[in-house]
């Protein structure tokens, strides 16, 4: 069990950008301390915009987190995202399914894994889940919080951002008319293409079941996309729910972290590795 | 453009991205470097990912662009002494210039910023004459209570007026008439008696901001500041620094220009596109 006063072992961190030009990825690899590292290795698949910028440092503490138990982490950004080359209205899920893709074998060439464990947040679940259908040797996944119905979360981005545009609006005297556009969704353009592929998504077109160990975590108290139902359908699949913060959605400047999910998360994964 | 991840800084514990043209000018130190710095806890990408459209653009402008994270933000470990944050910050982006300038041989230094970032950008201007330029968004404003009370007349002249529930809680006595009073009698007061009004802004805090204006009017340092919808900087620095706010104005030492119709992180994307424009024009 990890002792959270213990005073961790320190971890190296290794930026690098990755992948054939133009379509270079960067990526931030977290290596175990010395002589502490184990066989397997974890990307994690982080969610896409908004959700993306205020989940960026709990995902940072969880790489940290599982660096520190022996196993060296990718946190990398897809095409047409963070630091990565291309716009992100040239890029869309197929892409990123491949970075996913991209991201295990560079992972496994840098650190010498042999293993690859994945580990996606909101929409990133749902491209790891892609990635592994797409036959990327993964080991085993964790999904939190996951994107499984593309429609719902349309839906969601759409009334966010249409509190955005009233409260814009109200602000600068114009009307709401005026300022929405279905083709913007807070700071990022929302594709034709990408608005259909997303709302294909669905438990059923995630791909095959998958039937090496798999977690599921919810954060919330309800559950309208099934994922409960979805995790136990899953050959090596567990479901649990754990009350904590949930960074994707948190304000930028409260930067809460969920320390009981990166600790379950982290200890869930470094049990099944010898 | 090309792009290199590195790690930077005494104890090579802050992670940056280095971005500049592929075919570098002859005399690459003849530009200054640019230094964009974190938006609050927003990570090098920036807010809406403007960092890298506005490094990217300089590059190809011939200039050289760092964007990094300071200690325990993004990417960078967390600092390991007990320096206060505000200090460290500013320690951090002297660090990042030595680092500039040890690997490309650059001397002087354009800083810019969003928010928190800006704050920054002016105060390490202040403390480090390599800095000869700085362009401030959105500058994060001190928490005085007279922030507090400009921030709530303006709530309340720009949008509770207009609005019809704000209205509706008036006459229902649901608003708290107190605070509507003692904020118009502010208010009031500030128009009719400026310099009174001044009294309760710390005086610390005015001395410190008309010191840093005189110290960057003395190093010929230019600032760019830009101000989205609903931005009180402007208004501030007027009331606060004075008459010789609007001489820097005058004199060009300071340029301020608004954004349409933005908000604070400059979000919608008409915005950002308007916001790389006035900066990549301003700085070439």
């Amino acid at each position: 069990m990890h002792n959270p006063e213990a005073t961790p072992p320190p971890t190296d961190i290794d930026p690098f950008f990755f992948g054939a030009a133009p379509r270079l990825l960067y990526g931030c690899l977290h290596r175990p301390p010395a002589g502490a590292a184990r066989e397997g290795g974890v990307v994690i698949c982080s969610p896409v915009g908004q959700e993306y910028v205020r989940a960026h440092r709990a995902l940072y503490q969880l790489a940290v987190r599982l660096a520190q138990g022996g196993l060296a982490t990718l946190r990398f950004d897809y095409s047409g995202c963070g630091d990565s080359m291309g716009m992100f209205e040239d890029n869309g899920l197929d892409q990123w399914t491949e970075d996913v893709q991209a991201a295990a074998g560079v992972l496994q060439f840098r650190s010498g894994a042999r293993q690859v464990w994945l580990v996606g947040l909101r929409l990133g679940a749902a491209l790891a889940l892609q990635a592994a259908a797409a036959g990327a040797p993964v080991a085993g996944m964790v999904l939190w919080e996951p994107v499984l119905r593309g429609g719902r979360y349309l839906e969601q981005l759409a009334d966010t951002q249409r509190r955005f545009i009233v409260w814009l609006g109200s602000l600068c005297h114009r009307s709401v008319n005026e300022l929405i556009s279905s083709e913007e969704v807070m700071g990022y353009p929302l594709t034709p293409t990408l608005h259909r592929q997303l709302a294909g998504l669905s438990p059923e077109t995630l791909g095959r079941p998958f039937t090496a160990p798999m977690l599921t975590v919810s954060n919330s108290n309800d559950d309208p996309d099934g994922l409960e139902s979805f995790a136990r359908s899953q050959a090596g699949g567990e479901f649990e729910r754990l009350a904590d913060h949930k960074p994707w959605i948190e304000e930028l400047y409260k930067r809460l972290i969920p320390v009981t999910t990166i600790e379950r998360i982290a200890e869930w994964i470094l049990r099944r590795h010898p | 453009m090309k792009e290199t991840a590195l790690l930077l800084g005494r104890d090579r514990s802050l992670v940056g991205i280095l971005t500049e043209s592929r075919s570098p000018a002859a005399e690459p130190a003849a530009r200054p470097g640019v230094l964009l710095l974190n938006a609050g806890l927003v990570h090098h990408i920036g807010p809406n990912r403007l960092y890298v459209h506005l490094a990217r653009r300089l590059a190809d402008m011939g200039y050289v662009v760092l964007r990094f994270d300071f200690s325990g933000i993004g990417d960078s470990g967390p600092r390991r002494d007990m320096l206060p944050v505000a200090q460290s910050m500013v320690d951090e982006t002297r660090q990042a210039m030595d680092c500039l300038e040890q690997v490309k041989g650059l001397r002087e230094f354009i800083l810019m910023g969003i928010c928190a970032g800006a704050g920054v950008a002016s105060q390490a201007a202040v403390a480090d004459d390599r800095v000869t330029r700085a362009v401030l968004i959105n500058p994060m404003l001190p928490g005085t209570r007279r922030v507090e009370r400009m921030r709530r007349f303006h709530y309340y002249r720009r949008q509770a007026l207009f609005n019809p529930r704000s209205w509706m809680r008036l006459l229902l006595m649901q608003s708290s008439y107190r605070d509507l009073w003692r904020m118009l009698r502010y208010e009031i007061g500030r128009r009719l008696f400026p310099e009174e009004a001044l009294r309760d802004e710390p005086s610390q805090v005015i001395e410190h901001l008309r010191a840093s204006f005189r110290t960057l009017k003395e190093r010929d340092t230019r600032m760019l500041l830009i101000f989205a919808a609903g931005e009180l900087g402007d208004q501030y620095f007027n009331e606060v620094v004075g008459p010789e706010y609007q001489t820097l104005k005058d004199q060009g030492y300071f340029t301020t220009t608004q954004l349409a119709c933005a908000d604070h992180l400059v979000t919608p994307l008409a915005s950002q596109a308007q916001l790389l424009d006035i900066v990549t024009r301003w700085v070439a």
